[in-house]
This record gives C-alpha cells, structure tokens and sequence, in this order.
C-alpha cells in the first residue's frame, strides 16, 4: 500500500536554500538599497558619505515609517487606508489644540492624539469590515473627512507655538546623532515585526490576508481582526500626527498631504504584497529606509527634486511588478 | 439518414486520473426533448462542455454530427455559429441593461452594417423573438427587476437567439418555482413544435419522465441505457443509474456507538439573493458518538448548506443545536470550533487551505490557543511538535512540513485540511465530500482516518455524492431533496435503489 | 410593416422612474434650502460663475467615467490634467509650435498617458489604483519640471481672448463641455460600442462570451480617459492664461465623488453622462452653498467625502437587494 513517509528535519531543502534567502523581502530590498549607497558613495563621496547624511536620512524616516507602520497591518490583513495620511494630520492638530489652546499635559494630549486616530480607524473599520464597503471608496472618504477636519480645527492656520519641551523632544540627539523619533520607530518595527512573526495576533491577520474563507473555516473572527487592523492604523496616524508636531513645533493644517501614498510605496518596496497575507515589518522598515535614501542619493547628485518624483512613482509600478513576479515565482519552488 | 439531427458518436475525454466520458453515443431527432440523466459525477457536464464547444475540438476523441456533416466547434462562440445553442446551469446576466440587449448583445446591430443601436427595431425582433417562443418578457424591463425565473427565461431566449438546431438546457429548474416550471415547459413544448431538438439534463426523475420522448442514461461516464417514452420504468431507470461494480475495497470498523452527541432541530435557513426562498428547510436529526450519518441527496439538495450553517458560516433563519444535550448558540465559526465542532468543506481553494503558507501554519490556524505561551506568543517547538502528530497521523506525503501547500497533490491538501480540523480537537466533525476529486489510494487513506474518528468516540456526519462511499462508510443515512429530508434510513434498510428514490423525489406537483 | 412598439409608462412615469431623477430630488432640495438662507445664491451672477468653473472636472469626471465604467479606476487624472495643462503651453511658448500641432500633440500625449495606465492594469496585472498612483507620482513631477524657469503665460494666438469671452453669458470651456457630455452620452446609449462597454463592466464572462473583447475595451477606456484630461487641462490653462503646475490638484477625487453621486457605480456596468454631469453640478453647488451658507471653506472636503461615503453605501445596498423568486 502506501509508503510510510519519511519525515525529514524541519529545514528548508539546501538546495533552494540560496534562492530561498534571495526571495526574502527583506534580502530583496536590501541589495538595491546598497546599490544605491554605493554608486552615490563614489560618486559623491563628500556630500552623501558623512555622518552628517546619513544620520539625517535616518532621522527622516522616523514619520513615514512610523505611519507605514500601520498601512502595512492594514495590507496584510487584505485591505488599504487611504486616509491614514489625513488622519495623521487631523490627530496632529488635536494634539495640538491639547497641547497649545488647552494646557493639557503631554500624557493627555498624546493620548487625545491616539484616540483621535483611533477613532477614524474605528468608523474605517467598521464601513469596511462590518458593512462591507469598498476599502479604497470608504477610505478615501474619510480621508476627505479628515482633511476638512484638520483645516477646520485648526482655523487654516498652524496650531502654535507647541511649549518647548516638545520641540527639545523632537531636537534632541541621545545617540549617534539620531533623534528620540527615530528610535520611536525602530522600537515600533521590532515590536511589530516580532507580533507579525510570533503572535497569534500576527498569525491571525496574515491568515485573514492569505485567504479570508480559510480563516474564517479555522475559527478566527475575520471581522473582528480587519476592523481591529485599521483601528491600529488609526493609532499610529495619531502617533504620527503627534511626531509631525514636535518636529515642526506646531500642528499645522496642511501636515500629511500625499503621506498614504508613501506608505502604500513603502508597503510595496519593502515586500508587504498589496493582495495581503504576508509581508515582513523590517522588510517594510528598509523599504522607507530605500526611499529616503533615494530621496538623498537623487539630491546628492542634484537631481531635480521633481524627477525624484518622477522616480518614485516608477520604482512603485516596478516593485509591485516584481511583487507580482515573485509571487509566480515562488508558486514554483518549495 | 438525416433522421436525427445531432449525433454524438464515441464521444471521450479524459482527465489525469479519470474517464469523464468514455465512448458515449447518442443521437437525437429533430422536434424531440432527448433527456440526459445521471448521478453526481456520471459524467454529464463533461459532455455537455465537449457539445458546446467549451471543450473544443482536439480536446476529446469522438465525432459530433450537426445534419450528417462533422462539426468540429473551436470555442463557445463557434458552436453557437454551427446551431448548437447552450443555457448553463448559472444564471449569469447584464443586470444593468434591458432584456432586449441581454438576448441580442453578440448581435445589437441585427446583422446589420450599421454602427448605430436602432432601439426601435431591437425591441420590436426581441418581441417576435419572445413571442414565438411563449416567453413572457418586455423587451425593454430592466433585468435586475426580474424574478429568478424570468432571468432563467432571459437566458433562454438569449441561446434561441442565435437560432440554434439544437438547445441545450442544463439543470434549468434547479432555482424555479412550480410555475416557473410549468412556464418553462410550456416554453419546450414550443420549441418541440418548431422542430428544435432539445436536450434536457436534469437529475430529477419525475421532470425527465414528464417531459421528455426519449431518455439516456449516464453512469461512470458510459452510456448505459436507453429508453423511448412508451417504456419509461422509474424503477429501472434508478436502478441504471446507480448500478456499479465496487473497485474501492472500504476498510471494516470496529466503533462503539455512544449515547447522542449532537442534535440539530428545524434548522431553516435562508436564500443568500431569492427572496422568500429558503436554501434549507426545518432539518432536524441527530447523531451519537462513534456513528458515521451520512447525508445523501444530489447536487442542489442542501446537504452542504446544513453543514455550513451548523459550522456558523451561514446565518440561520430558525432552528436549534444540542451539543451533549445543553442548547449552544452558534454565531460564528469560532463558536462552532469552541463547542467541539469541525468542519471539511467542499471546495478546497475557496474554503480550504492559505496557499501561500505551509502545511505546518494551515494545520496550527485553527487552535493556536494550545500553542501560545500567555494565549499570545505562539511556541515554534509546541507548533511543530502538535502539527508533527497530525502530518504523521493522516500520512501526508511532502519533503517537509514547511512546504507550502500550494505544492501538494489534491488528496495531501485534502489531508491538511482535515488536519486543520483535527487540530481543534472537535467532537463533532462534518465532512462535505471528503475524497472529490482525489485518487484512489488517498481515497483509502481517508476512509481509513473516518474509522479511525469514530473509534475514537467521536460523530461523524459525511456528505459524498458517491453513493457506494456512503452506503459501505455510514451508519445510518438522512436523504436530502429539494431544502427538505425526504427520509432516514438505517443501514438495514438502506440500500442504493431507496436512498436513490428518495433523492430525486419531488416536494413540488409537477 | 413595422409597428412601433408602445412604451406602456406614460412620458412621466419614464422620468420619474429613471435613475436621473432620484439624484435630482436632493439637488432641489438643497438648492430651495440655500435659496432661502442666502438669496444672493440664486441670482444670475452666481450661477453663471458656477457655471465657468466647472467644466475642467467635469470633463475630468467624463474621462474617469469610462474606466469606472469598465470597473476599474484611475487615481491619475488631476495630476495628468495638470501636467496636459503644463504641456501645451510648452509647445507653443518654448518649442515654439503652431496652435495645431501643439493641440494635436497634447491630444496624443494624453492618449499615451491612458494607454500606459491601460497595458500596465489590463495586461501586466497591477492593481488599477497601484499603476494610476504611480502614473499619479510621474505626471507630478512631470509637471513640475516643465516650468523650469521659462514663463508659460501669456499664451500666443490670443488664447487669452478666448479665455475671457462669454458666448452665451458663459464660456467658450463650459460649451465646449456640454458638446462633450452630449456626443459621449449619445455614443454610450445609441452605439453599438457603447453599449459593449457597458456589458464589458457589468459581467465580464458574459460579455466575453458575446464576443467582446474585454481587453480591448478596459484599454480604450483608459486611453478615452486620458483623451478627455487632456482637453481638460488644456481648456483650465486657456482660462488663466497661463500654465501652472497647480492646475489639477484634488481634481482625481472631485470627478470620482461626482461620478458616484452622478449614479456611476464603482463596481462597473452603470452611469450616463447625464448622470456625471449631474454630479458635478450637484458637487458645486453644494460647494457654493456652504459658502453661501458662510461654511468655512474646509468642512468642504469633508463633506465631500461624507457624500461620496454615502452614494457609494447607497449603491451597495441597491446592487445587494435580493431578488424575487
């Protein structure tokens, strides 16, 4: 009858080991990435190859990355939040309404922040998941709202001066030049990179992504985990909004134009696949990493800042290409 | 001899695996409704796809005769050209356009030149069409207003459109009331007049014996018998559809049957998109530790929507479930799996497995509970030791159990997926056609595994269309018909000619 | 002898009953409430400043109809019609090209915009609002990088008359967009064309299986898009008389809003262009009425997006009611 199977150790086959690394997100934004440093090293060597520059473009990724952050939890479980932009300049100006107009401490006004966010997050949520709108329509509404919002509450105008310790918050360099937001961040990456891999949290959005029908037949609350992911979103537009504001020392009206497409792109780069269901946060984390670098690289050799522009909008179209390679790819090996 | 207008002559197609058709020869008359009847799997939507041109030629051994000449059709497009006109089974349509668009949208300029819609004459040539053929439609009502019958009509008219010799009609009543159905007829019989063949598939007796002057029968892909109006015998005819020779050998069980484990009361649910119509109606039955129930009926009866709203993936209208004699509310499927229940579904793709994840991560999905440290951090070596015992358990053949299941073979993906059920350590476990589509030795593998169950205490209820599967397998045996039990059965009883009848019985007065 | 086939709905309840008319109701509605609160709403003058501004998104919502149409979208009109905008007055002004050709040419570039959105989506596969982000990201950099320092205003063969002239007490744009709207909603109900783009949306199998080719039709969609940003843009830059990259911003969202309340429904198959129109003018003014109502200018956009919200859950529901056994 049937042979009795040999179960073989739980490593991957080392034969595909090498083409398995290379099929990793993390690998496959990571040689770019260098590519880039490198030819701009050479090439401009005093402008880009300082700690000056560097330790800046690190600094900037502190926003975008935070904020991609939630989009990503968003995409993995199988939609989009186009409003996490506008929500994150909306909880900014709440933020600093608490902050400046009503004297609040920062614990309360950071939280009033989050709970603004969340809020959106809340009403995304439950259009999407409950109701079962169109993701992009709903969110694109909100994202409406919200910027009428922010303009609103603000009365056009930024919401200033944020009292000082805010913006000695944002300035100050504990370690190798870098700022507080910056290491914000990268906690933010390492707790959810290790809730993506290790939780049952983790677990049950990507199964929610990789097949909605599935998930629900193994008993998880597919509902309950998308509106849940975008709740999440909402918090960390607010803690963005939060970190715009300490930069800048003031909320302003106009902060997070344009800021969800970044992050749809960072998604993209950094090997969260836009059909859901996988996708790693450090992957995601060097993915802004790329574009900011980019962004330098492309300065450095005094490239247009327009034809930047131009550029992202073609490494988008290509990395989701190859997303979609990828896919076929590794469809075929094991 | 021009005697029959359409004329399928050794007709074969094969898959890997299986014979879907094997040397099937009819020929039918012009001016005749020729039935086609058969069990689940006998092999009729194969033919059907080989007559329409879905499988073209090239793709299938045999000859297809339109008026004596070879047809050799290439697509659906082209078979409709050479007469052969086809009304699926789905009812699939342009819900946001009239009805007259829906019938000529191949055809809006009405073989004319022009690049212009005339809407005048498209509704009067809609109307001629409706009218010949006793189809009640307003050429210009909008489709979405249409009852489900009149969409039915809708795609009738669209085949005849075409001006097709032959029409061939698959499984058309299966969404339509008693009056539709008489209107469909009414419709047939039209057609009858003016000398269209018509071929009718259908798996329900009574209308095939109503309706039709000539009948074949399929079984295992073969024809196996043939009977003209005057000698219609239901008996016989049941009997050629279910007769078969046993090729699987069906291991013997050694189970214990407890006291009642899981009872279900005057369980109704509702249609998804009909309204007024219900999917499942007032089911009530019961199943003890240690017994195999088998749920038997044909496709279209309700057998897999009882188990999907047990489970909670489907909202019920009414009705009530006993696990172990407390009352339970099942809302959600996570409540199902909490009360011990599991369920197997049918189609794999959509319900079964996350392909893009390995076997190891699909089996852990459904109790990640029993895995996590603090009911948060899931454990790899827990992981991997619990799902260790399920891939050796069910045999699953894979290099390892990081493979992604993508990969398998349809039989292993089945075994994950039973795996995955088999996680949450159910006591009740629903098994909605667990060996389609799979080869014969897994096939003795899992029916191996439903002993095991059993043995084990725990209530087994299958599905299977595969009458010979389910008579050797189960207990006992509740027959589905229409949304309704038609009958139960013990194993005593039970034999394939009374679950057969009961099948194809007919709550409705045709 | 051909009979006429007798409409059996009188001339009224046709009107009524069309899908026109229940978007209709709440225009009057708030027109009648505006017209209360702030008379000066209603005067001539009002409208017809209404009236000047709103052809360039309306041509916008025109072109994004047809690929919502065909059920997908693009996100890359306003940055497009923006960069049409820049791209005419540069052939003119810096390559020094003749009225003609530079239409033409912007004409053409406009098509090669869509076709790309079209390939990349239909063809390669990439999620619609992927490709038209990206494409969305080209075109503004794109723009801005016409305007290197060379002045694009004022343009040449008097451009800047026709801008301010008032045929009809209106506009040369505004006209130019009723012509549009009557020519594409005619070619949607009366051709057979149209009517195969409808079908390509509504039910894809079906359509294929009536020997239409999906394909085909999403491109073209796409390309008639990009067509009609072009005019667009190029009609905003004759208006001010002058190219400013500015041009075009939030429009992507502006058309998309007014399709949905124009009746266009995102998952494909239904929408007119008498539908779009309506939604444009009722986007406008209730732009204008909360101005005239002293609204700040921007609870604006959301309300805008409380619209859209609600037109899109209104089509949800319409395309989830059951049917009649």
């Amino acid at each position: 009858m049937q042979n009795e199977v040999k179960i073989q150790s739980t490593l991957p086959r080392n034969r595909g080991f090498v083409s398995k690394i290379l099929l990793t997100p993390e690998v496959s934004v990571l040689i770019p990435l260098l590519i880039l440093c490198v030819i701009t090293g050479i090439l401009q060597t005093r402008k880009f190859v300082n700690l000056n520059n560097i330790t800046s473009i690190l600094r900037y990724t502190a926003f975008i990355g935070t904020l991609s952050i939630g989009q990503a939890m968003v995409v993995m479980s199988g939609e989009i939040d186009l409003s996490i932009g506008a929500n994150a300049g909306f909880s900014g100006i709440i933020f600093g309404l608490a902050a400046v107009k009503w004297g609040l401490d920062p614990f309360t006004s950071i939280l009033l922040a989050m709970i603004a966010g969340g809020l959106i997050g809340f009403i995304n949520g439950y259009l999407v998941a409950k109701f079962g709108l169109v993701n992009f329509i709903t969110t694109l509404a909100t994202m409406f709202l919200c910027r009428g919002l922010q303009v609103t509450f603000s009365n056009g105008a930024p919401v200033s001066p944020l009292p000082e310790y805010y913006s000695d918050f944002a300035v100050a360099r504990p370690l190798f030049n870098l700022s507080w937001l910056f290491f914000i961040m990268i906690g933010l990456i390492i707790i959810m990179e290790l809730v993506v891999r290790f939780t049952t949290i983790g677990r049950k959005v990507q199964a929610v992504g990789g097949n909605k029908e599935a998930a629900l037949m193994g008993g998880i609350n597919v509902m309950k985990v998308k509106w849940g992911a975008y709740i999440f979103s909402g918090v960390m537009a607010g803690i963005v909004g939060v970190m715009w504001a300490c930069e800048m020392a003031g909320a302003f009206q106009d902060a997070g134009m344009g800021a969800e497409f970044r992050t749809i792109t960072a998604c993209a780069i950094g090997g969260v696949s836009l059909a859901g269901g996988s996708g790693s946060i450090l992957g995601l984390g060097l993915g802004v990493l790329l574009i900011e670098v980019l962004k330098n690289c492309l300065q450095c050799l005094s490239v247009e800042s327009n034809w930047q522009l131009v550029f992202i909008g073609v490494i988008l179209i290509g990395a989701v290409l190859v997303d979609i390679v990828r896919k076929n790819v590794s469809a075929r090996n094991v | 001899m021009q005697e029959f207008i359409l004329e399928a002559i050794d007709i074969t197609k094969k898959f890997p695996g299986v014979v879907a058709n094997d040397n099937i020869t009819f020929k039918a008359k012009k001016g005749e409704v020729f039935g086609l009847i058969g069990e689940n799997g006998a092999g009729k939507s194969t033919l059907l796809k080989v007559l329409n041109g879905i499988y073209p030629h090239g793709t299938y051994d045999g000859v297809i005769k339109i008026q004596g000449k070879e047809i050799k059709p290439a697509s659906p497009n082209d078979a409709m050209r050479l007469g052969i006109g086809f009304v699926p089974q789905e009812i699939n349509v342009l819900k946001n356009l009239s009805v007259a668009e829906n019938i000529y949208m191949s055809n809006l300029n009405l073989g004319k030149n022009s690049k212009l819609v005339n809407y005048n004459g498209l509704y009067i040539r809609t109307q001629k069409l409706l009218e010949e053929n006793h189809i009640d439609l307003d050429p210009r009502a909008d489709v979405r207003k249409l009852s489900i019958g009149q969409q039915q009509m809708l795609m009738i008219a669209r085949a005849l459109a075409g001006d097709p010799k032959i029409l061939i009609l698959d499984e058309p009543t299966t969404s339509l009331s008693n009056k539709d159905v008489e209107r469909l007829f009414t419709v047939v019989r039209r057609l009858k007049e003016k000398g269209t063949c018509i071929i009718f598939v259908t798996h329900k007796l009574a209308e095939i014996l109503e309706l039709t002057d000539r009948l074949c029968i399929l079984r295992d892909g073969k024809n196996v018998g043939l009977y003209d109006k005057g000698e219609y015998d239901k008996d016989k005819i049941i009997a050629d559809m279910i007769g078969r020779q046993l090729t699987v050998m069906y291991p013997a069980r050694n189970a214990v049957i407890g006291e009642e484990v899981f009872k279900v009361e005057n369980l109704t649910v509702d249609h998804p998109y009909i309204m007024n119509k219900n999917l499942v109606e007032d089911i009530t039955f019961s199943v003890r530790k240690g017994e195999v129930l088998g749920l038997a009926g044909l496709v279209g009866a309700g057998r897999s929507e009882v188990v999907t709203a047990l489970f909670g993936v489907m909202k019920r209208k009414a009705g009530k479930v006993y696990v172990n004699g407390k009352e339970v509310n099942v809302r959600s499927t996570s409540d199902a799996i909490k009360h011990g229940m599991a369920l197997v579904t049918e189609d794999r793709k959509k319900y079964g497995l996350i392909f893009i994840w390995s076997i190891l991560k699909n089996i852990s999905i459904s109790n990640l509970k029993m895995i996590s440290k603090l009911k948060l951090f899931v454990s790899k070596p827990e992981e991997t030791k619990r799902a260790m015992e399920y891939f050796n358990y069910l045999k699953i053949k894979a290099p390892s159990m990081n493979t992604k299941v993508d990969t398998l073979s349809g039989g292993n993906q089945q075994k994950v997926v039973i795996g995955r059920s088999l996680n949450a350590q159910p006591m009740i476990v629903m098994l909605d056609e667990p060996t389609k589509g799979i080869d014969v030795g897994s096939k003795s593998e899992i029916y191996q595994l439903i002993n095991q169950l059993a043995e084990s205490g725990v209530a087994v209820i299958m599905i299977s269309s595969e009458l010979p599967e389910l008579m050797a397998m189960c207990d006992r045996f509740i027959v589905m018909a229409e949304g309704k039990i038609a009958g139960e059965l013990s194993k005593e009883n039970a034999t394939d000619a009374k679950v057969m009848e009961l099948a194809v019985k007919t709550f409705k007065n045709v | 002898m051909k009979e006429k086939i007798k409409n059996n709905d009188s001339f009224f309840t046709r009107i009524f009953r069309s899908a026109e008319f229940g978007i209709l109701v709440p225009l009057l509605a708030i027109i009648v409430v505006t017209w209360i609160v702030n008379p000066t709403f209603m005067e001539i003058k009002n409208f017809t400043t209404i009236l000047k501004i709103l052809p360039f998104v309306a041509i916008v919502a025109l072109g994004e109809s047809f690929p919502l149409i065909t059920g997908n979208v693009d996100i890359s009109v306003g940055q497009v019609a923006g960069l049409m905008g820049m791209l005419f007055p540069y052939f003119m002004i810096v390559q020094g090209m003749g009225l003609v050709i530079s239409i033409v040419l912007t004409l053409i570039a406009g098509c090669i915009i869509g076709m790309v959105n079209g390939l990349l989506i239909v063809k390669l596969g990439l999620p619609d609002f992927v490709a038209t982000i990206g494409m969305y990201y080209i075109a503004y950099g794109a723009k801005n990088l016409l305007t290197k320092g060379y002045p694009l205003s004022p343009l040449p063969f008097d451009l800047g008359k026709m801008g301010d002239a008032t045929p009809l007490w209106i506009s040369w744009p505004f006209w130019i967009a009723v012509v549009m709207f009557i020519v594409v909603g005619f070619i949607q109900k009366k051709t057979l064309w149209g009517r195969r783009l409808y079908a390509t949306g509504d039910n894809r199998e079906v359509a294929k299986l009536s020997g239409i080719n999906a394909d085909r039709m999403r491109i073209t969609a796409y390309i008639i898009c990009g067509l009609m940003v072009a005019i667009a843009g190029m009609l905003q830059t004759i208006d001010l008389d002058n190219g400013v990259p500015q041009n075009g911003e939030g429009w992507e969202f502006k058309a998309i809003a007014s399709c949905a309340v124009g009746g266009v429904s995102l998952m494909g198959g239904k929408g007119t262009a008498l539908g779009v129109g309506i939604g444009v003018i009722i986007m406008f003014i209730i732009a204008n009425s909360l101005i005239m109502l002293s609204v700040p200018a921007a609870l604006q956009t959301s309300v805008t997006g409380v619209i859209l919200a609600a037109a899109v859950m209104f089509d949800i529901i319409k395309q989830k009611r059951k049917i009649r056994a």
